[in-house]
C-alpha cells in the first residue's frame, strides 16, 4: 500500500491499497479526503486490531519525500 | 404518428438511468424510460454482478486447493463451469427482477425499443415488438452505456474470439485461455480462469500490466499472477490469429520468447467503447469527442440545453459508482435546485483480482477540484507491505 500527501497543506493526494480488503480499506482514505481533513487526523485514529485498516495510521508515520 | 409528449425521456436503464426516471416520476413528472436490451445495463447483466459472482466461484476453488495448509481436508478440486454459469445467471436474473419490480404503475413508463433523436426535443423509438413511436420532452437524459471494443485483428474472422460478455457463457473450462490485453478486464478474467483450471497466457503489448498504475504496483500484480501459474507475455503485440475450433494461434511481434502462442480459447480484452453511434445525436446537435463519448459540462449537461448524459457514455467515469454519482448530481440539481458538480467528487476505483487493488489516483487525471497545482506541490510518500500473515489468517473469512 501507498499514500501520497501534500507536505504543505497536509492533505492526502492519492493512495493505492493492493491486498486483502483493499477495496474496503481505501474508503478510510477517501472519506478523510472528502472531510478535507489533514492526514494527521487519520494518523491518530485508533483502528481495530487485527484488521488491514489498522495499518493505515501506522503507514502514515512513514511519510517522507519520495526517493528519486 | 403525432408526438406523444412527456416531461422527461430517459434513454437506457443502467445505474443512473434506472434511478433517475423513478425519482422524476415520484416528483410528479411524466417520464418515458426507453431500453433496447435488458433492464439494468452493463453492471447488472454483463459487468459487476456476473463477473463478481464468478470471481467468488474462482476464489472458492483457489481456497479449496489451499485447504490443507489450513488443516482442512478436501478431495480433489475441480470446477463445473456450467454450474458456475447457472449460479451467475441466477444472480443476474435476481438483480434484473429487482430492477423490474421497482417499475411500478405510478412510476416511469417503460418503452422497450431503440431510441434515436430526430431533433433536440424529439426521439423516435423503433419498438422491440415492431412499429415506431415518436416522443418528445423538454428534458432528455442519455444513459446509453458502453460495449466491448472490437479489435481489427487479421484472421479474427476465422476463429472464435470471446469478449467479456461471451466468455461468461462458456460451459466448459478452456484448456488454455489466451487473453489479449493486460488491463483490468483481462486480468480479472485471466486470474478467474486460471483458478477454474485453465492454463492462461496474457499478451500485453506494453512493458507491464495495468499501465495506469504506478510501476511498483504493476510489478506486485505481475508477481501475484505469475505465482498463480499465469504466463505473461509483455512487450508482445498480437499481429494476427489463425487456427480453428479448439486450436487458436496468436502470432506476436516480440523480441524474446516464442513468436506464436497456441491456445484453445481467445479472449479479447482491449477496452470498451460508448454506445453513442445509433442515437442520432447529430439530429439533436449533441457533440461527441473523438472517441465517441458525449461531451458534458460539470453538471452533466451536453452542449444542447435540456439534454444530459449520464454514466459511461459521457466519458467522465467508467464505473457503476460514477454512474450512480452522475444520477445523484442530475437528480439533485433538477429536483432540489442544488448545484452539485462532477468536480466535487474524488475519483477512485478498484481492480477485482484477488486480493483486490483499490486506488485513489494521484496526478493522472480525474483528480477533482481540490488537487493542488502539480508544479507547486511537495508530495511526500509512504509505502508499506500489506500484511501477508494477516491475509493468511483471514483468507477463510473474507470471501465475498
Amino acid at each position: 500500500m501507498k499514500i501520497v500527501v501534500d507536505a504543505q497543506s497536509r492533505q492526502i493526494l492519492g493512495a493505492t491499497v493492493f491486498g486483502t480488503g483493499g477495496d474496503e480499506v481505501i474508503h478510510c482514505v477517501l472519506d478523510t479526503m472528502y472531510a478535507k481533513a489533514p492526514y494527521p487526523v487519520l494518523q491518530r485514529a485508533m483502528h481495530i486490531h487485527p484488521t488491514v485498516s489498522e495499518l493505515i495510521p501506522t503507514l502514515l508515520e512513514g511519510l517522507a519525500p519520495p526517493a528519486t | 404518428m403525432a408526438d406523444e409528449h412527456y416531461d422527461a425521456i430517459v434513454i437506457g436503464t443502467s445505474q443512473g438511468g434506472r434511478l433517475l426516471p423513478a425519482e422524476l416520476a415520484k416528483a410528479g413528472h411524466k417520464v418515458a424510460l426507453v431500453e433496447r436490451g435488458q433492464l439494468g445495463g452493463v453492471c447488472v447483466n454483463r459487468g459487476c454482478t456476473p463477473t463478481k459472482t464468478m470471481v467468488a466461484s474462482a476464489r472458492l476453488a483457489y481456497q479449496a486447493r489451499r485447504a490443507v495448509e489450513f488443516g482442512v481436508r478436501t478431495g480433489p478440486v475441480s470446477v463445473d463451469l456450467a454450474a458456475v454459469r447457472e449460479r451467475k445467471q441466477a444472480m443476474v436474473a435476481g438483480a434484473r427482477q429487482n430492477f423490474a419490480s421497482r417499475l411500478t404503475p405510478d412510476g416511469p413508463e417503460l418503452i422497450e425499443g431503440e431510441a434515436h433523436f430526430t431533433g433536440p426535443k424529439t426521439v423516435e423509438i423503433d419498438l422491440s415488438d415492431g412499429g415506431t413511436r415518436q416522443v418528445s420532452a423538454p428534458a432528455i437524459v442519455i444513459d446509453a452505456g458502453t460495449r466491448p471494443r472490437p479489435l481489427e485483428l487479421a484472421g479474427a474472422g476465422d476463429v472464435t474470439v470471446l469478449d467479456s460478455t461471451s466468455i461468461m457463457e462458456l460451459d466448459e473450462v478452456p484448456e488454455h485461455l489466451i487473453v489479449l490485453g493486460g488491463g483490468y478486464i483481462g486480468l480479472e478474467f485471466g486470474q478467474m480462469f486460471r483458478r477454474f483450471g485453465s492454463e492462461v497466457t496474457i499478451i500485453e503489448m506494453g512493458s507491464r500490466l495495468v499501465q495506469r498504475e504506478d510501476t511498483e504496483i504493476s510489478s506486485a500484480v505481475q508477481e501475484l499472477l505469475i505465482n498463480e501459474g499465469i504466463t505473461l507475455r509483455l512487450n508482445a503485440r498480437c499481429l494476427r490469429v489463425s487456427g480453428d475450433a479448439g486450436s487458436i494461434i496468436a502470432h506476436v511481434d516480440c523480441e524474446q520468447d516464442a513468436p506464436s502462442i497456441e491456445g484453445s480459447h481467445l479472449l479479447l480484452a482491449v477496452g470498451r467503447q460508448p454506445n453513442t453511434d445509433d442515437l442520432g445525436l447529430d439530429a439533436a446537435g449533441v457533440s461527441r469527442d473523438d472517441r465517441g463519448y458525449i461531451v458534458v459540462n460539470d453538471q452533466l449537461e451536453t452542449n444542447v440545453p435540456g439534454i444530459w448524459a449520464l454514466g459511461d457514455c459521457n466519458g467522465r467515469g467508467a464505473f457503476t459508482h460514477t454512474a450512480y454519482n452522475d444520477f445523484e448530481i442530475v437528480a439533485s440539481n433538477l429536483l432540489e435546485g442544488t448545484s452539485r458538480r462532477i468536480s466535487d467528487r474524488i475519483s477512485a476505483y478498484a481492480l477485482f483480482i484477488d486480493p483486490p487493488l483499490a486506488r485513489r489516483p494521484h496526478r493522472n487525471g480525474g483528480t477533482g477540484s481540490r488537487a493542488p497545482d502539480p508544479g507547486r506541490e511537495t508530495a511526500h510518500e509512504t509505502r508499506g507491505k500489506s500484511d501477508r500473515k494477516r491475509r493468511d489468517e483471514r483468507i477463510d473469512e473474507d470471501c465475498r
